[in-house]
């Protein structure tokens, strides 16, 4: 998701980060002047260099607390005995080594913008600002009183200087400009749950078809084919039970919370869905042969068996219905993964590229349905060879929809 | 109107998906925020480019070439000048070439500045370059990921450390060569550490902020679920109540199947098959448009119903783009054009806007979603020059 932080989070964040890259830049210098001291004490072994080393050892464990715990007591604590690890190091430096001859010496501004860096523990810009600014005060203070004792030479320092400008022009950017671009955030984090929202609404209204498909559909389909005459009390039956659920009850708010079959059926006193869906078949004079580890289906979460069991059902519907057999098979298996049923009939078969008609039943009842719990259907057949439905769940947690 | 059915459904489709973990850096996970550090990087070419000039105006005595170093501030002035064109919403997200760019510039001017001292530098100290360098790929913070600060930042050092050594010789202070290439790459190492730092960090924290918001928003779909299954389902009804209520409960009554009733369920049948069918094939693109809760509208011209097969990741900038122009000041929201084409494993998408600003407002105004689309989709062009702002982009059919 590319959408970004909201403003008061950026902000935050950004704050966050400079004072990371700050702590990182000091500690990048720490292990320099570490690296030079203990160079020139290995070059000069006479020099009396440890106190320096060990004072730049507690300016190093100082950052790492202050890193760690982002208190102010800590960013305090790295300026107070910083600063005096400070002067013990520019004291060292100034009398043993000879180069170091100023205040602005190389191995003095390394441990001075340290403590520049201290970031602090605020998570606003201008607070990062008043702690650089305190570090800096510090280090010139420490060093500029070390020289004077040891009678060296004061001089500005140009490149402490330059890192605090560089902290400061940082921080107050941040500050400023964190209102400026962020006016267009807010329209995408809308549009992030309008688009969580409307994948919900169309799978709502693809489950809705799908359950219209599978009742109201099926009964014109049902009148047309029994032909004139008196209408039969079964068919009557399911009709009024239909109907009275589709107009008065919460259908479909009842099948997706994953509860109670939708509707009541005639029939519907199977223990799973799966069952149900086959027992209504077998009751509309298919001959069903159900093989496999049919008790995988019993492991599927409510939600997930009531797809597969609806997309079963479709498929033995379009069996009685187009097939032109009175047979079908039902092959069930699976794994930790994945439960994979398939409905095989040997019929008259279709061109699956042709279909029209029936395409509805195929890609709303079938394909739709078992898509929006994760799962896919493909089909195979020819005209004059059969067809086969491969359907497939996975076992895993719900996840997503499928939405157009 | 039919469409091809999807040989399957995309379901299952997380919100995850688009990341690139191993290479996000904060432009990629905060386009926008990234727009807003570019006057930043400016300062940090400008630091970069006066740095040089001013220590060279400085130590002029010191030079023993001053044609050459001219031309190590020139090379570091050009390098700050890839560095802000780069950077720049139209050019979104940030190039690899750029950064190479940056890289060679800066290694030419170590060169041409070591030529330009050549026998005369007598203290490391003073050099500005490393300094100049330093600053330069900390200006690469809010564009690239940590790993390519570190990159860039080792590279320039070790150019910067052979330049040293070379130069050791002539370097008056009493200390070991090595401690000179210590004082020379520290400025580079420690800049570039900071940067890469700083985009890690910030990476991190927006990726941890995104799995939190992604939970929240799952939890607050779920939580509307009832309400929009209500409306879903009072709108099914109404329309059962138009088209077959009626026909059934006659028939229910009269108990007998007529010839008349058989040609009724057929036409019952074939109205809502057809209303099943338009719904079924109606795109998110199209509902948005439709939608009276945003304010734009115009047309969508989409004849295979490609508009589907864009992820939702990408799908979400897309309409947030949409929206955005509804509310815009600067085009006309209700007269908005999109053109969806599939050519073969590609989707093209034309959208269209009728201008209803002056062009340097609507640049001005389209510069933060420029960054977004390009982030998002890398062909991206967004043309706000004629009587309509044109924004082109495409995606794999996958």
């Amino acid at each position: 998701m590319l959408l970004g932080l909201p403003a008061h989070l950026a902000a935050q964040s950004t704050a966050r980060a400079l004072t990371r890259a700050c702590h990182g830049i000091a500690a990048v210098l720490l292990v320099s002047v570490a690296v030079v001291v203990a160079m020139i004490q290995v070059a000069t072994p006479s020099l009396l260099l440890w106190p320096a080393l060990l004072a730049v050892l507690l300016l190093g464990l100082l950052l790492a607390l202050v890193e760690r715990t982002r208190t102010t007591t800590a960013t305090v604590a790295y300026l107070a005995v910083g600063g005096a690890a400070l002067y013990l190091y520019a004291v060292t430096l100034l009398t043993q080594v000879s180069v170091v001859e100023a205040s602005d010496a190389f191995t003095l501004a390394l441990p001075k913008i340290a403590l520049v860096m201290v970031g602090g523990s605020g998570s606003r810009g201008r607070h990062a600002l008043r702690w650089a600014a305190s570090g800096f005060v510090v280090g010139e203070l420490v060093t500029q009183l070390a020289t004077w004792q040891t009678g060296r030479e004061a001089q500005l320092d140009v490149a402490t200087l330059l890192a605090f400008a560089l902290v400061a022009g940082t921080a107050v950017h941040a500050e400023v400009a964190r209102d400026r671009v962020r006016r267009e955030q807010p329209v995408l984090h809308r549009a992030a749950r309008d688009e969580a929202l409307s994948a919900l609404r169309w799978d709502l209204e693809q489950e809705a078809a799908a359950h219209v498909h599978d009742t109201v559909l099926n009964h014109l389909a049902a009148l047309q084919a029994a032909g004139p005459g008196p209408l039969r009390p079964e068919l009557a039956a399911a009709i009024t039970s239909d109907l009275d659920d589709l107009v008065g009850g919460d259908w479909l708010e009842a099948g997706v919370a994953g509860g109670a079959s939708p509707r009541p059926r005639p029939v519907a006193s199977a223990a799973t869905p799966f069952a149900a869906a086959v027992d209504r078949a077998v009751a509309a004079g298919l001959d069903v042969r159900v093989t496999g580890e049919v008790a995988v289906v019993g492991t599927l979460d409510p939600v997930r068996a009531e797809a597969l069991a609806g997309a079963v059902g479709q498929c033995l519907t379009n069996v009685l219905r187009h097939a032109g057999t009175g047979r079908a098979e039902i092959v069930a298996y699976g794994d930790e993964r994945e439960v994979t049923v398939m409905v095989i009939d040997d019929g008259v078969g279709f061109d699956p590229g042709a279909v029209d008609d029936g395409r509805l039943g195929l890609s709303g009842s079938i394909v739709g349905r078992l898509a929006r719990v994760g799962g896919q259907a493909q089909v195979w057949s020819a005209p004059g060879a059969g067809t086969s439905v491969v359907l497939c769940v996975p076992t895993g947690p719900v996840d997503g929809g499928g939405e157009r | 109107m039919t469409r091809p059915v999807p040989a399957q459904g995309s379901g299952g489709r997380s919100e995850g998906q688009e990341a690139r973990p191993a290479a996000d850096s904060p432009q990629r996970v905060d386009p926008l925020g990234a727009t807003g550090a570019r006057p930043l990087t400016a300062a940090a070419g400008a630091s970069a480019f006066l740095l040089g000039l001013v220590a060279t105006l400085l130590s002029v005595d010191e030079l023993t070439r001053p044609g050459a170093a001219l031309g190590a501030v020139a090379l570091v002035a050009a390098a700050g000048l890839a560095l802000w064109l780069a950077a720049s919403p139209a050019r979104a997200p940030f190039s690899t070439g750029a950064v190479v760019g940056v890289v060679v510039l800066g290694a030419a001017a170590t060169a041409a500045s070591t030529v330009a001292t050549w026998g005369a530098n007598v203290s490391v100290r003073d050099d500005w370059v490393p300094f100049a360098l330093g600053v330069l790929v900390l200006g690469l913070a809010p564009y690239r990921p940590g790993a390519d600060l570190l990159r860039a930042g080792g590279l320039l050092a070790l150019v910067v450390a052979l330049a040293t050594l070379v130069q050791a010789p002539g370097f008056a202070a009493p200390v070991p060569p090595a401690v000179f290439v210590v004082v020379a790459v520290t400025p580079v190492l420690a800049l570039a550490v900071g940067g890469a730092v700083f985009s890690s960090t910030f990476v991190a924290l927006v990726r941890r902020w995104r799995e939190q918001a992604q939970a929240q928003r799952r939890e607050t779909t779920s939580a509307l679920r009832g309400q929009v299954a209500r409306s879903v389902q009072q709108d099914r009804v109404t329309v059962l109540n138009r088209d077959v209520v009626p026909f059934f409960a006659d028939l229910l009554r009269r108990g007998v199947v007529t010839a008349d009733d058989l040609a009724g369920a057929r036409r019952a049948g074939d109205s809502l098959r057809t209303t099943l069918v338009a719904e079924a094939d109606r795109t998110w693109l199209e509902a948005l448009f439709a939608s009276p809760l945003t304010s734009v509208a115009g047309e969508v011209d989409d004849p295979a119903g490609a508009a589907a097969l864009l992820p939702r990741e990408r799908r979400t900038v897309v309409r947030a783009l949409l929206v955005a122009l509804g509310d815009s000041d600067v085009v006309d929201g209700r007269a908005v054009r999109v053109a969806v084409a599939a050519d073969g494993a590609r989707v093209d998408v034309v959208v269209t806007a009728p201008v209803t600003a002056p062009e340097p407002l609507v640049r001005t105004r389209v510069e933060p979603w420029s960054a977004v689309l390009r982030v998002v989709f890398a062909d991206a062009r967004v043309d706000p020059a004629g009587a309509a702002l044109t924004l082109r982009f495409s995606y794999d059919q996958h």
